[in-house]
């Protein structure tokens, strides 16, 4: 710990300066090198300046090493995914503000909290954050700069700024790059994150089942979960529909007794995406008309849900008016295009083949393309390629087939 | 001479055979994606995922 900034904080504190302070004990100069932490002071002269501030300092050893704890507890409450008692111990920590800056303890405090505004989705505060982390950065020590980089990753992955993830990852996985044993799991389950959401499956499940062996390690339950999910996800994409199926079941099973609604809804969400995959429709439709029973329209995921309910409607030839009513009423008074495309797609689909062609081809897929919904725009174009190349329209489809593969995952 | 026609042929059929296979090594497409397309061609919302 730097005896010196702390002696400058009580200083600050008592409205002292230098000369008043030091009177006695010793020389301005001296003081000074001091708290700029140049100079380990003797034992004598610390208990004598203390002494004149009327604080004893034994015990404010131990309130440095309170303050300590409380900042380890905060980060492995984030670790462990507590967000309420990170809450909690963020408006204590936020209270001891003024300590904490003045203490070497500032790069570990500014850097917990850009990975706690980073779970609030606060951008604004992250990126402010970061800002403040950038100047610090010179003065972490090995520990801090590990961490720092497992952050700086959610960061970037956040603020979808793939180059600097990436460049972040590449760091990270050769030799030198080290992350405190503390985030391994963390760093792991990131990674997984950001290649699912690239739609580079495999890479995906490859950091999805190291995230789930060290979290299975380290006990933490509820990212384990998470990583499950991912997994399960991954596992859906590659056609692996067994392991897909089991870890669907053990989710929908574990987050229920956890209590973990938002999860169990995701998991029943993308466990039908799966059934439908397979063409078990039935049994999709299912999942999702629970699922809808158990959410409200004002919910995001509402709109995704009744999507797909067309969908698997559509394949199996149920009825289909009464959700596409549903979407209508849903879309009113909004400006979303993504839902529009969706509502005109399906209304195509009961008509005619060739309109629903065109459709998709002048305004879905570039639509998708220039939004990055990479997955669905690969879809379509595979689809698209296979149209033309059935007509021997062999140019176009070639154009289509070279977005699918480019967009697909690399063979390294 | 025939002997040394026939070393030089199979130099040639060999060099043929190591340029095909770099040749194919390049050009080898992603046959790891699923080209699916039942329940899967649909447009649909994408999946789910965890809190990051």
């Amino acid at each position: 710990m730097n005896v010196g900034s702390i002696v400058k904080y009580y200083r600050m504190k008592h409205n002292l300066t230098q000369a008043e302070l030091c009177e006695g004990i010793c020389s301005i100069s001296h003081l000074s090198k001091i708290e700029s932490n140049k100079y380990v002071p003797h034992q004598e002269t610390l208990e004598e300046l203390f002494t004149r501030m009327n604080i004893e300092w034994n015990q404010e050893v131990d309130v440095y090493l309170a303050h300590r704890e409380k900042l380890e507890k905060f980060i492995t409450y984030s670790v462990y995914y507590d967000l309420k008692s990170m809450e909690a111990l963020y408006a204590e920590l936020e209270r001891n503000r003024d300590y904490l800056q003045s203490t070497d303890l500032i790069n570990r405090y500014e850097l917990y909290k850009l990975r706690y505004y980073l779970f609030q989705q606060n951008r604004q505060r992250a990126t402010q954050q970061m800002r403040i982390l950038a100047k610090l950065e010179s003065t972490f020590d090995e520990y801090e700069r590990g961490a720092a980089k497992v952050f700086y990753l959610i960061y970037y992955v956040s603020t979808r700024n793939k180059e600097k993830a990436k460049e972040i990852v590449g760091r990270i996985e050769d030799s030198q790059g080290w992350v405190p044993q503390l985030f391994e799991g963390e760093f792991y389950y990131q990674n997984a994150w950001l290649s699912q959401r690239n739609t580079e499956y495999g890479k995906s499940s490859y950091f999805a089942e190291l995230a789930i062996n060290q979290f299975q390690k380290d006990c933490n339950y509820l990212r384990l979960m998470h990583a499950q999910m991912l997994q399960a996800v991954n596992y859906a994409n590659r056609d692996l529909y067994l392991q897909a199926e089991g870890l669907f079941k053990t989710l929908l099973r574990n987050a229920r007794l956890m209590d973990e609604i938002s999860l169990y809804e995701g998991v029943l969400y993308n466990y039908s995406m799966l059934q439908n995959r397979r063409g078990h429709h039935k049994s999709a439709y299912l999942l999702l008309k629970e699922l809808k029973s158990l959410i409200t329209p004002e919910i995001p995921l509402y709109a995704s849900v009744l999507i797909h309910m067309l969908q698997t409607a559509a394949e199996e030839g149920l009825e289909m008016d009464h959700l596409l009513e549903e979407l209508e009423i849903l879309l009113q008074g909004k400006d979303d295009p993504y839902l529009t495309i969706q509502l005109n797609y399906f209304r195509k689909l009961k008509f005619s083949q060739r309109d629903l062609f065109d459709y998709c081809e002048q305004i879905v897929f570039p639509f998708l393309k220039e939004h990055g919904y990479i997955g669905e725009a690969r879809r379509f174009a595979w689809r698209l390629a296979n149209y033309y190349r059935s007509i021997g329209h062999y140019e176009k489809a070639d154009e289509y087939a070279i977005y699918f593969y480019e967009k697909g995952e690399k063979m390294t | 001479m025939k002997r040394k026609w026939s070393v030089a042929f199979l130099a040639v059929l060999f060099v043929a055979v190591v340029g095909t296979g770099n040749a194919f090594a390049t050009i080898q497409v992603n046959d790891e994606m699923s080209t699916y397309t039942t329940g899967n061609g649909n447009l649909h919302p994408p999946d789910v995922m965890p809190p990051q």
